[in-house]
């Protein structure tokens, strides 16, 4: 299910919330879990079983860890839970992947098998790994209740697509937690945004990117890679954040407190920074669980290097079984390597250093969304070509009409005007500012019911060859 | 009042108890003659109101509102207890309350009341039904799907929200979504084709090609002569009004269109290809040979479209003769062929544009009166087979010729059979894309060949519109 559809925000939300406020505190959690099953279940139900046994795995392998007092032991049972946890990621999201490279390598047919990614398995994977590594360090305490384990794994707000919880984080929540007053007009407010922010930015703006990026290349010229460019930039901020955010606020009704997952990313001045503001909870799972243990900055200057190189081509391979995702973590790696060598993010100076860092940090981010969302590699570089001036002799078949509209125009410019930290506070805004609370609410209530029209546009299905 | 058992002049017209209202009286029309009595018995009592009556009339679905009512209560009760507990002991933003107040009140809207239509006239299609969780004693896998459909077909206020959807859409110069488009400007519409169109790759011309002659060769071995007729595309002719291609673009003859693999087909084919191009251009001039609303061409400019057909088959067939605007009453009208003005009956219909019909001007777009044809009654012609618009059959017994022909076509036909049955002994027409998706629309072969053979036409014609060009290579696949 889909925060973004009829069904969840107007039949499965208001029930659920309703039964979640009327059952005492002991049953809270049971009923979270059901309904996180019904709402997984709810799209694909075979893939529950997947869930459900990745949640077994990690409940057991835990306690095997917490029980056992051999470290050789406890390391052994690590590793094969990591292994198991991490097969299953693999055959249904990679082994496609290998194979189509094995066979293009070698000139082998190894045939490819026939399957569907389970919804959310890479977040709800990297959930249990978090948990069951904190265990073997001794950082957390194992869950002896496999419910409130399982809560954990498959709680509905995060499940599809982050963020990514550390078990820490909510340990203590899942046992104990207050759902009060201003928590739930807060996660309100903070779905509504994230819902405004998927339906009607990063949707509107998408439509532009997705008439831009199925053209063939060569009928692409340079303003038109550009809006292409920053329309795919600013669509996959705000379907990302905005998930994010309709996540957390779902969080915060049901009284949990997620940490946030974006701090305004387009604002930062270095790559390094970027990854600071950036999708928070899966950098700081790489950062925690792969970068440090592989020594992090504490090696030598070429190890740190490779250690930085390697983080970026496993992010990169996270988001997507495709060369060019690897290519772009790969990208976003090495220009992180180049601030490194080089301290151009440290560096202080006036406007025009900033404006010039800014730039360098625009430019660099939005080539590799290009590498991002190019089907290929081949048409990643020569979409690039075209974005640097280096391909000039194209052929655009449409006026400017077809790619961009008014309302487009508008959802670009607001999407731009949002992406800075201008309306930070609008949230926070104290009781004493009766008015602007007043305007933001109202604000708010306008949005949502927009937001509802764009969905039920989607409702409107007519069958145009009924008459024939 | 409920009546039962009435008579008029003794002759019963119900013995049933029927309710009678107001603004709902039983019609019964009676001739009858200055000064004759009528005689109207019945049994007349007060209405009993029934509990059907009673959810019909309030649209009310009890056990939907107990539902909504129980957990509409526990969660205002919930709420209450906030209030009480927040507002007046700790202090919490009145503001914020009525937020939350509203929040919930919208939240709950859209389920309160489940419509209970089974048709939209708008969208031209059945409703979803509620699913069954158990189908033939197993689990229904597509149950929650369908629940979807269900709801998202029939929730509450579900027309005012695309009411508000259209009227934000009309900022725009240009409407569009998936299916098709439509100019506030030029007042045109486009469907998906027109909008997304790109030029064919010519190294798809051979294969077409190929495709073509497998199935002259099938023909040629059973004595049927092949005509390939393609109809051309709207905006071919109205290129002007569509403003979302480049002007200088329409010139490159080459590239756009088909019409290089038009040309490149001529050249190679040797059986006779009928593009009408020239034809409409020269009618267009007359009046419109396509509807403004889609891609589909008018009686005017299929009438065109049908003379130059003609005029190919004479020349193997000089018998053949063009029917007469004559044999027509022609009348010009302002209504299109679309499903969003459905009080125009005449021939076929189709929706526009998938687009939602409030962001139409209707003034706008019906202000040019189309050129319709109507049969006048002939004796001699009979329509022998008609299921839907899948396959048609005409037969006139006293003609100058004895052919028969077989048509394979898409919808562009519709208008021209109008015309068509009118120059041949017989004529069957197979609507080639009803009820088939590609690549199965254009296999003609594995689909007719048993009709073919059947027929045994002394004519073939493939009648496709240009856009169908890229799937003729399916032809004779299997």
């Amino acid at each position: 299910m889909l925060f973004s559809s009829m069904t969840f925000i107007y039949v499965f939300l208001p029930i659920v919330c309703a039964i979640y406020l009327c059952v005492r505190q002991g049953l809270k959690n049971h009923v979270l879990l059901i309904a996180s099953i019904i709402f997984y279940a709810w799209g694909e139900p075979s893939y529950l079983a997947i869930m459900l046994l990745t949640i077994l795995i990690n409940y057991i392998g835990a306690n095997y860890i917490s029980r056992s007092k051999k470290n050789t032991h406890r390391k052994e049972i690590l590793a094969l839970t990591i292994v198991l946890n991490l097969s299953f990621l693999f055959y249904f999201k990679y082994f496609n992947f290998v194979v189509e490279n094995i066979n293009g390598l070698f000139k082998s047919d190894i045939h490819f098998i026939k399957v569907i990614m389970p919804i959310g398995i890479s977040f709800y994977t990297f959930q249990a790994l978090s948990y069951l590594i904190d265990v073997y360090r001794g950082e957390v305490k194992v869950q002896r209740n496999i419910y409130k384990l399982a809560l954990y794994i498959c709680l509905f707000p995060q499940l599809i697509a982050g963020p990514i919880v550390k078990y820490r984080d909510v340990d203590e929540q899942i046992s104990n937690r207050d759902v009060d007053f201003p928590k739930v007009v807060y996660g309100i407010k903070r779905f509504i945004i994230g819902l405004s922010k998927k339906m009607l930015l990063a949707n509107t703006v998408g439509a532009i990117a997705d008439k831009i990026f199925t053209q063939p290349v060569d009928q692409i010229d340079l303003p038109l890679s550009w809006l292409g460019a920053v329309s795919y930039t600013l669509q996959l901020y705000y379907d990302f954040s905005g998930y994010s955010d309709m996540a957390i606020g779902l969080g915060y009704i049901f009284g949990f407190q997620f940490l946030e997952n974006f701090n305004y990313p387009y604002i930062s001045k270095s790559i390094t920074e970027f990854w600071r503001r950036w999708h928070i909870s899966l950098s700081s799972w790489f950062k925690e669980y792969l970068y440090i243990p592989l020594g992090g900055n504490r090696v030598s200057k070429i190890r740190h290097y490779f250690n930085l190189l390697l983080v970026f081509f496993v992010t990169g391979l996270w988001h997507g079984a495709s060369w060019n995702f690897i290519v772009w973590g790969l990208w976003h790696g090495l220009f992180i390597i180049f601030e490194k060598i080089t301290n151009i993010h440290k560096k202080q100076g006036g406007i025009f250093l900033k404006t010039f860092q800014h730039l360098y940090c625009i430019f660099i981010f939005m080539l590799g969304w290009v590498i991002f969302r190019s089907e290929n590699i081949n048409y990643a570089l020569k979409y690039l070509s075209t974005m640097i001036g280096l391909k000039k002799n194209t052929t655009t078949l449409y006026t400017s009409l077809y790619y961009i509209d008014r309302l487009e125009i508008l959802a670009l410019t607001v999407g731009v005007i949002c992406s800075l930290p201008l309306f930070r506070c609008i949230l926070s805004v104290n009781e004493k500012h009766k008015v602007l609370k007043c305007c933001i609410n109202t604000w708010l209530i306008i949005l949502f019911i927009l937001s509802t029209c764009v969905i039920a546009a989607s409702t409107y299905n007519p069958f145009i060859y009924f008459r024939f | 009042m409920d009546y039962q058992n009435l008579k008029v002049n003794n002759k019963p017209l119900f013995s049933e108890q029927k309710t009678v209202w107001n603004k709902k009286p039983f019609d019964y029309t009676l001739d009858v003659h200055d000064g004759e009595v009528v005689e109207i018995v019945a049994d007349i009592r007060r209405h009993h109101w029934t509990y059907k009556e009673i959810k019909e009339l309030f649209h009310f679905n009890p056990l939907m509102f107990l539902s909504v009512f129980i957990l509409a209560f526990f969660f205002s009760y919930q709420i209450v207890q906030y209030l009480a507990q927040y507002k007046i002991l700790k202090h919490h933003s009145r503001i914020d309350i009525v937020f939350l107040v509203a929040f919930v009140i919208l939240l709950f809207i859209p389920m309160s009341q489940i419509s209970k239509e089974t048709k939209d006239m708008r969208e031209n299609r059945m409703l979803a039904t509620f699913p069954t969780l158990i189908v033939n004693n197993t689990f229904n896998t597509n149950y929650t799907k369908q629940f979807e459909n269900w709801f998202n077909d029939r929730f509450r206020g579900r027309d005012k929200l695309l009411h508000v959807y259209t009227e934000v859409e009309k900022a725009n110069s240009i409407i569009k979504n998936d299916k098709g488009g439509f100019d506030q400007k030029t007042h045109w519409g486009y469907d998906q084709w027109q909008i997304n169109h790109r030029p064919l790759p010519h190294d798809k011309d051979k294969e077409i090609l190929v495709s073509l002659q497998e199935l002259q060769k099938f023909l040629e071995e059973n004595d049927i002569k092949f005509y390939l007729f393609i109809v051309p595309e709207q905006i071919d002719l109205y290129k002007k009004f569509n403003r979302l291609y480049k002007p200088e673009f329409w010139n490159h003859k080459e590239t756009f269109f088909n019409i290089s693999t038009i040309d490149f087909l001529k050249k190679n084919a040797t059986f006779p290809i009928i593009y009408p191009l020239e034809a409409l251009q020269k009618a267009s001039a007359e009046n419109l040979v396509y509807f403004k609303t889609e891609h589909h061409w008018t009686e005017w400019g299929a009438y065109q479209g049908y003379a130059e057909l003609i005029k190919e088959i004479q020349k193997k067939y000089p018998n053949i003769k063009i029917a007469n605007e004559d044999e027509f009453d022609v009348f010009y009208n302002n209504k299109v062929r679309s499903d969003w003005d459905r009080k125009f009956s005449i021939g076929t219909s189709f929706k526009l544009n998938n687009l939602h019909p409030e962001n139409i001007n209707e003034k706008e777009v019906l202000d040019t009166p189309y050129k319709y044809y109507n049969p006048k009654t002939h004796a001699d012609f009979k329509i022998m087979k008609k299921s839907g618009y899948a396959i048609k059959q005409y037969k006139i017994e006293n003609i100058d010729n004895n052919l028969k022909v077989f048509v394979a076509g898409t919808s562009m036909n519709e208008n021209l059979m109008q015309f068509l049955p009118y120059s041949f002994h017989e004529l069957i027409f197979y609507r080639l894309n009803l009820g088939f998706q590609e690549p199965e629309v254009f296999k003609v072969l594995k689909r007719y060949k048993k009709d073919i053979l059947d027929y045994k036409p002394d004519v073939f014609i493939l009648s496709i519109a240009a856009r169908n060009l890229p799937s003729l290579v399916n032809l004779t696949k299997e």
